[in-house]
């Protein structure tokens, strides 16, 4: 019976032990700081999107119209909810073009050109997903020639999904809201109640009952269920007033003192096909 | 072996490995349910497969470790996980495969072997990083049961068809 590891094989095995470790801390911390990856790996990546576009375009197109299907399916019902939210729509929409107006009149009185609510968006559509979870991260199809940059916020339908955490020069990388990674960038959240704002920070995702945890909430409004939660462009490059979801339970931690939540995420975190990368007109730290 | 075939073979290792990512995309929802999670590894199947029929095919250990470094680069942008685990995967295929004539019982087997292996290093390798907090009790049940059960299913309907492939472009002399 053969040795499994002999003299020479064994001094391989260390090195290429040692090189992948090395390897490791370097894009640990490449991911961590603000830099993007080296340019190799950066052309190696858009290489690499450019070939998955092609396996990806079948695949999406499937998915795609499972979804037009099922939508088919859903629109009587769909319609008539629609039908009774409509109503309200026209009036508010009006209202909220009024405001909006008369928001940039008051700024440009008092000489404010930018505010943390400012921004605009880049839309992106997924083109993978990490097959392995530990990461949960997308790759979607825009990168740095798009304007992309490192931790802007990401969108899916109407609520917040992740942050982009690494950038190519035609696609870019998305980490989930969801993710258990330590050293990820967290949200920092409000939640709007009757008696004003709470400040906090999205703190994890349960996934038994797919909801967000919201930790260290630094007020003692009032919070009830229903109660609605969005970004609170506090920190970063994210502006204020993205809509994450809303509160379906208030506790207490384990000693009484500070507030934690339970939200439920306004998307499925798991179903999605375009993406909107936000980006905030105010510069950020 | 000839230069078009090689070239093939690589094809087919690379498109395995992106639709690794679609698949996963694709049936996202239903891989990733409370609380299991379904981990898609066909590039494993393609490259134990490929150790074990296309014999003429060169350096495979180099093309794992090439292929290894794109999968961390263009999925997770960590370098120097699945680039030392490719490599090991067919070292260790190899050093098991000696000891048996391949069957496809026995290569099913020896993937199965190789899937743990690559999981629960992964998952190792994650937690040294401090990229996730799951518990070991959870790993065992939660992701790596259910990716086995899946991959084995997977095994039982690729096997022959991708044999047949492989074969075909190793015997194109």
């Amino acid at each position: 019976m053969q040795k499994f590891f002999s003299n020479r094989k064994l001094i391989i095995v260390m090195i290429v032990i040692i090189i992948s470790m090395g390897l490791m801390a370097f894009s640990v911390s490449v991911r961590n700081s603000e830099k993007t990856p080296p340019l190799v790996q950066r052309v190696g990546n858009d290489v690499v999107g450019v070939v998955d576009r092609v396996v990806a375009l079948p695949a999406n197109g499937v998915k795609n119209s499972f979804a037009a299907v099922s939508d088919l399916i859903n629109t009587y019902e769909e319609n008539a909810k629609l039908k009774t939210q409509l109503d309200d729509l026209a009036q508010t929409k009006t209202r909220a073009a009024t405001l909006q107006s008369e928001n940039k009149e008051l700024k440009q009185q008092l000489k404010l050109d930018k505010t943390l609510t400012d921004y605009s968006q880049v839309n992106a559509a997924v083109l993978t997903r990490s097959p392995a979870n530990w990461q949960n991260t997308l790759v979607i199809n825009k990168g740095s020639l798009a304007g992309i940059k490192k931790n802007m916020p990401v969108m899916a339908g109407s609520g917040l999904i992740g942050r982009v955490i690494e950038v190519n020069n035609t696609n870019s990388k998305v980490e989930l809201i969801t993710t258990d990674n330590q050293s990820a960038n967290r949200f920092a959240a409000e939640v709007i109640t009757d008696s004003g704002t709470a400040n906090g920070i999205v703190t994890g995702y349960d996934q038994a009952s797919s909801e967000l945890k919201i930790g260290q909430l630094n007020s003692d409004a009032k919070i009830k269920v229903g109660d609605t939660v969005q970004t609170s462009g506090l920190g970063g490059l994210t502006p204020r007033g993205l809509y994450i979801g809303k509160v379906t339970k208030v506790k207490h931690d384990d000693y009484g003192l500070a507030l934690s939540l339970l939200i439920k995420p306004a998307v499925d975190l798991d179903d999605f096909t375009v993406v909107t990368v936000i980006e905030r007109q105010m510069a950020g730290d | 072996m000839r230069l078009r075939e090689k070239i093939w073979v690589n094809v087919l290792l690379v498109v395995l490995m992106l639709l690794d990512g679609s698949f996963s995309y694709l049936f996202g929802s239903t891989l990733h349910s409370f609380p299991d999670t379904m981990i898609i590894r066909l590039v494993v199947l393609g490259l134990v497969l490929v150790y074990f029929f296309a014999p003429n095919f060169p350096n495979l250990m180099i093309v794992a470790l090439i292929l290894g470094l794109v999968y961390d680069s263009f999925y997770t942008g960590i370098l120097g996980v699945y680039m030392f685990l490719f490599p090991l995967i067919i070292f260790l295929t190899r050093w098991i495969a000696q000891f048996f004539a391949p069957a496809p019982l026995v290569v099913g087997a020896i993937y199965l072997i190789d899937l743990t292996v690559l999981e629960s290093l992964v998952y190792g390798m994650n937690i040294f990083m401090g990229l996730t907090t799951m518990a070991l009790g959870d790993f065992i049940p939660n992701i790596l049961g259910p990716t086995l059960a899946l991959n084995l299913v997977l095994f039982i309907f690729l096997y022959f068809p991708l044999r047949q492939l492989i074969v075909k472009l190793d015997s194109l002399y």
